[in-house]
C-alpha cells in the first residue's frame, strides 16, 4: 500500500464502509478508531447508547472486562474509550484506541497488530449469550447510564444550560438526552441491545480511521477481511433541517441548595441555514459572547461585574444560541438586562473591522493548528462527514476570511430569545 | 548567558536552558514540525506564599488568603486597557492560572509570535493597581469563588487539604475566600509584585515551531536586570499527623464523591520527580483498573469505574489522593488500608508481580507520550525545571529500571495508613 503523508486520504472500501487515514511521523501514538453511522431511532436510544459501553468492556475472545484491561495493559497501556454524536437526526457511535507507535515498543512488540485485532474482536465478535449480551455487563452498562444521566446534575452551569436547551427545544425533533431518559434505560434487556446492534452493523455507514505515525494498512487490510464479503443493507441519511421558532419568551425558575444562581438564555436564529451564513453567525456569537474580548466579557463580567463566566456558544444543527451565566441572586434581572442590551449593541453594529479581524485570526490559527494533533485531525474530518460538509482546512479558511460586517449585524438582527432558565439558591442558602 | 542542550535519540528531541542577562531563565524546544508555538511564563509565586521577610527574618509581611491569585487578575489590566484585547488583535490565546506555588501566563498562537511575546513581556514588567479596579475585582473573583462553591469535587478536595493540614498554607482556597479578599489593597498588590515578579524568580518556557532569535532580540530590548530582593517565604510548620481522619459534607449531587489522601513529608529535587512516579504505579497496582481491590469492588458494586489517583507535591506539600464516587465509601476506604497493611506485612502476590511488569510498560508509554503535542511538551520541561533535573529525558531509563521492590518502598512510606484522611461529599436527600 502506498501512503500519502500528511494527506488526509479517504477511499471506500465496500458497501457504504469506508476507510481514511492520515500519516505523520511527529505523532507518537496511533489511534484506531470505528464509526457507525445511521439514522436517529429515538425509540432505542437507550439501548443505542448501552452499546458504547457493553463493546468496549468484552468479546467472545475476552469474556470479561478484566481480561480486556489486561490486554490493554500488556499494549503498553494502550487506552480505549467510546462516544455518541448527534448532528440533526444522523446519529453516530464511535469507539477508538489509542496506543503507543510500534517504534517504541522495548521488545519490538507488534502493537498495531495486536490493537487492530483487539478493536476489530470487540466491535465485531462481542459476547453472546442465550440471543443477547452478556447479562452482568449489560447491568453494568445500564448502571453506567443511569450515573450520567443522574450526574447532569453536578455541574450547574451545564444543569441550567441544559434545561435551557429543553425549553428551547420543546417543539421541535430535537434530543439532547443522548442515553435516553432513566425509563428507557431500566427497559434495557441484554436481547433488545443486542437486536439494536444487530440492526446498526447491518445498516450503518462505517467509517474506520487510522491516525498517527504507524502503518495503516494493517486496519486497512483487516477491516476489507472483515466485511467486505458480509451482504449487509447499508442506508445512507438524508440529513433534515430542524427550524426552531419563537414567539413569547418561555420562562422557567427552579430551586436547589446552592450558592450561587445560575442564567441560561435561548436565542433563535431566524436565518438561511447555507454554510456561509452560519459561518457569520459563528462570528456573531464570538464577537457578542464567545472570546475574551467579547461584548459579554467586556460589559457584564468586566465593567458591570455581575459575574466571573458569562459565555454565549451557536449550535449550527439548530440555529441557536446559548447564553449561560453564574451570578448572585440578586443580580438576575440587571444580567438579563445587560445580556440583552448587549444583543441590540450587536443589532446597531456597535463593533468593528478590529473584532472582525480577531475572529478571523482566531479562526485561521486553530485552522492552521489543525494537524499538529492526532486528536484535531480526527475531530475535523469526522465532523465534515458527520455534518456532510465536505470542505478543505483552505476552503474553511477562505470562507472565514470572506465573512463582512454586512452578514454579522444580519443575523444578530435575526436573533430572536426565546427562552430563560434561571436556577437559583433556597432562601437558607442566599448569601 | 550559560547554556544547557540536552537531547533523546528516542523521542527525537532537543530543548535548551539558559539564562538570559535579566535573570529571566529561558526553556525551549523547537519542535519544526508543528504549526503552533505554546509559551508559558511561570512566576515562582503561589497561593501558598503568603509570609515573607525581606530583613532576614527581622520582620514578616503576612499577606491575606487569595493575593496570588488575585494579583493574576490584575496583571491583564493596564492603563491602556485589557490585555487580553491585545493578544486577540494578533490571533493568540491567552490564559493565566494560579496554583499552590505558582502563578503562570500562557498563550498559543501561529501567527505573530514576536508581537505576541512583547505583549507578554510587557505585561510581566508592568504593574497598573488602583483603588477603583481592585474593588471591581473583589466582586469578579467573588463570583468565582461561588461558582467553586457549587462544585462538589472542589469542595471535597478543599475539606481534604482542611483536615490533611493542621497549620499549613494549604488549608486555605487557592482564591481565598470572599472576606480574605476584602482585605487585599493596591499597595498590597506592588509589594508582591515587586517582590516576587522580578525576572530572577520566573521562567519563559517556549515550544513549537519559532524562530529562537525572536525570543532573545526581544529579551534583549525589553527586559532589564534588576536586582532581585533577597526575599524569604516562611511556610508554617507542620507536622506529619493529620488534623482529622473523617469530614462530610451534603450537597445537591446525584452519587456521593469521596477521596482518600494519603499526607507525606516534603521531598525536592530530581527524587521527587522519581516518588511521583513510583506513587503512581503503586496506586494503580493497589486499586488500579486491574488490581484484585478493583475486581472486589466492582464484584461488590461499589463502584462501576475505577478509582483515580492524583500525585501532588510542592514547596511545602507532598500528598497522594485516591477518588470516585461511591455510597460505600467507608468500605472502600476499609479494605484499601487492610489491604495495604497486608501487603507490607506478606509482600506482594505472584498475580501482583506480573502486573507490576505491564504497569512499568504502561509508565514508559505514558511517559513517552507526554511528549507528543506542544502543551504536554511544556509541561514535562516545567516539570524539569521545579524538579532541578539536569535532562528530563533521562527518566525514561529511570522507569526501565525500576523494580517490584521500588514499589514495596513507596508503599510502605507514601501509603501510610496512620496518616489519611476521608472527606465525602454526600447526596442530599
Amino acid at each position: 500500500m502506498s501512503i500519502n503523508y500528511k494527506q488526509f486520504t479517504r477511499e471506500k472500501l465496500c458497501d457504504n464502509t469506508f476507510f481514511s487515514y492520515y500519516i505523520d511521523d511527529k505523532f507518537k501514538f496511533n489511534r484506531l478508531s470505528i464509526y457507525l453511522s445511521f439514522k436517529e431511532d429515538k425509540e432505542n436510544i437507550a439501548n443505542i447508547a448501552v452499546l458504547t459501553e457493553i463493546l468496549k468492556k468484552s468479546s467472545a475472545k475476552y469474556p470479561t472486562n478484566t481480561l480486556v484491561q489486561k490486554e490493554l495493559y500488556n499494549l503498553y497501556g494502550a487506552d480505549i474509550d467510546s462516544y455518541i454524536l448527534q448532528y440533526k437526526n444522523r446519529q453516530m457511535i464511535g469507539f477508538f484506541l489509542n496506543y503507543l507507535d510500534d517504534r517504541f515498543a522495548i521488545n519490538n512488540e507488534n502493537l498495531t497488530e495486536d490493537c487492530v485485532e483487539l478493536l476489530m474482536e470487540l466491535i465485531f465478535n462481542p459476547l453472546i449469550n442465550d440471543g443477547g449480551f452478556d447479562k452482568t455487563e449489560t447491568e453494568v452498562g445500564k448502571e453506567v447510564l443511569k450515573e450520567l444521566v443522574e450526574s447532569e446534575i453536578n455541574d450547574k452551569i451545564l444543569f441550567a444550560s441544559r434545561q435551557c436547551k429543553r425549553m428551547v427545544y420543546e417543539d421541535v425533533d430535537v434530543n439532547i438526552d443522548i442515553y435516553g431518559s432513566l425509563s428507557q434505560i431500566a427497559d434495557i434487556t441484554p436481547q433488545s441491545a443486542y437486536e439494536c446492534y444487530k440492526k446498526i452493523i447491518d445498516t450503518a455507514q462505517i467509517e474506520v480511521m487510522f491516525i498517527g505515525s504507524g502503518s495503516p494498512d494493517i486496519a486497512k487490510n483487516s477491516i476489507l477481511n472483515k466485511l467486505e464479503s458480509k451482504v449487509r443493507h447499508s442506508q445512507s441519511v438524508e440529513l433534515k433541517e430542524i427550524t426552531v421558532l419563537y414567539g413569547d419568551v418561555k420562562r422557567k425558575t427552579e430551586e436547589q441548595n446552592i450558592t450561587q444562581a445560575n442564567l441560561s438564555m435561548g436565542f433563535v436564529c431566524d436565518i438561511e441555514k447555507d454554510y456561509v451564513t452560519q459561518k457569520a453567525a459563528n462570528f456573531m456569537t464570538k464577537i457578542y459572547g464567545g472570546m475574551p474580548n467579547s461584548k459579554l466579557f467586556k460589559n457584564v463580567r468586566e465593567k458591570e461585574s455581575l459575574c466571573y463566566y458569562c459565555g454565549a456558544s451557536y449550535k449550527n444543527a439548530t440555529n441557536v444560541i446559548f447564553v449561560d451565566t453564574a451570578i448572585e441572586e440578586k443580580n438576575k434581572e440587571q444580567t438579563e438586562t445587560s445580556i440583552l442590551r448587549e444583543l441590540q449593541a450587536m443589532q446597531n453594529g456597535e463593533f468593528g473591522e478590529d473584532e472582525i479581524n480577531c475572529v478571523k485570526l482566531a479562526y485561521n490559527s486553530v485552522l492552521s493548528r489543525m494537524t499538529d494533533s492526532v486528536g484535531g485531525v480526527e475531530n475535523w474530518y469526522l465532523m465534515r462527514i458527520l455534518e456532510d460538509d465536505y470542505i478543505t482546512i483552505q476552503q474553511e479558511k477562505d470562507i472565514v476570511n470572506s465573512i463582512t460586517k454586512e452578514q454579522i449585524v444580519n443575523v444578530a438582527k435575526n436573533t430572536h430569545l426565546q427562552s430563560v432558565y434561571f436556577l437559583k439558591g433556597r432562601e437558607a442558602n442566599v448569601k | 548567558m550559560s547554556n544547557n542542550v540536552v537531547s533523546s535519540d528516542v523521542l527525537d528531541l532537543t530543548y535548551k536552558q539558559t539564562v538570559h542577562s535579566s535573570g529571566l531563565k529561558i526553556i525551549t524546544c523547537n519542535m519544526p514540525d508543528y504549526t503552533g508555538v505554546f509559551v508559558r511564563l511561570s512566576v515562582n509565586y503561589g497561593s501558598v506564599d503568603t509570609k515573607y521577610t525581606l530583613d532576614n527574618g527581622k520582620t514578616y509581611t503576612e499577606l491575606p488568603s487569595g493575593i496570588a491569585h488575585f494579583l493574576e487578575h490584575k496583571m491583564f489590566e493596564s492603563e491602556e486597557g485589557d490585555t487580553f484585547d491585545k493578544y486577540s488583535a494578533l490571533g493568540a490565546f491567552a490564559n493565566a492560572y494560579t496554583s499552590y506555588d505558582y502563578t503562570e501566563y500562557t498563550f498559543s498562537c501561529t501567527d505573530n509570535f514576536k508581537e505576541a511575546l512583547e505583549v507578554l513581556f510587557e505585561q510581566t514588567i508592568t504593574s497598573y493597581f488602583t483603588d477603583n479596579t481592585v474593588e471591581k475585582e473583589m466582586d469578579i473573583i467573588g463570583n468565582e469563588l461561588l461558582m467553586y462553591d457549587n462544585d462538589a469535587e472542589w469542595i471535597c478536595q478543599k475539606n481534604l487539604l482542611k483536615c490533611m493540614y493542621q497549620n499549613s498554607e494549604m488549608r486555605d482556597d487557592i482564591g481565598g475566600t470572599i472576606e480574605s479578599i476584602q482585605d487585599i489593597t493596591p499597595q498590597m498588590l506592588y509589594d508582591c509584585y515587586k517582590t516576587f515578579y522580578n525576572l530572577h524568580n520566573i521562567t519563559l518556557f517556549v515550544t513549537g515551531n519559532f524562530d529562537e532569535n525572536i525570543i532573545f532580540e526581544t529579551a534583549d530590548k525589553m527586559l532589564t536586570d534588576i536586582p532581585m530582593p533577597n526575599f524569604q517565604v516562611k511556610y508554617s510548620d507542620e507536622p506529619l499527623e493529620v488534623k482529622e481522619n473523617y469530614i462530610c459534607e451534603t450537597h445537591p449531587i446525584s452519587k456521593p464523591i469521596f477521596k482518600i489522601g494519603f499526607k507525606n513529608k516534603v521531598i525536592g529535587g530530581i527524587d521527587a520527580y522519581k516518588q511521583e512516579i513510583l506513587n503512581e504505579m503503586t496506586a494503580e497496582l493497589l486499586c488500579g483498573n486491574v488490581s484484585k481491590l478493583d475486581e472486589i469492588f466492582r464484584k461488590k458494586n461499589y463502584i462501576n469505574s475505577s478509582m483515580y489517583v492524583d500525585v501532588e507535591q510542592g514547596k511545602n506539600f507532598n500528598f497522594i489522593i485516591l477518588g470516585g464516587e461511591s455510597s460505600d465509601y467507608k468500605s472502600i476506604y476499609s479494605e484499601i488500608v487492610e489491604k495495604i497493611n497486608n501487603t507490607v506485612k506478606k509482600g506482594f502476590t505472584d498475580d501482583e508481580k506480573d502486573l507490576f511488569e505491564c504497569i512499568k510498560k504502561m509508565t514508559y508509554a505514558d511517559f513517552i507520550l507526554r511528549f507528543t503535542n506542544l502543551s504536554g511538551v511544556l509541561s514535562m520541561l516545567k516539570r524539569g525545571q521545579v524538579y532541578n533535573i539536569d535532562n528530563i529525558f533521562d527518566i525514561l531509563e529511570f522507569i526501565k529500571n525500576i523494580q517490584i521492590d521500588d514499589i514495596m518502598n513507596s508503599l510502605k512510606e507514601y501509603f501510610n495508613t496512620e496518616h489519611t484522611v476521608l472527606s465525602v461529599i454526600e447526596c442530599e436527600k
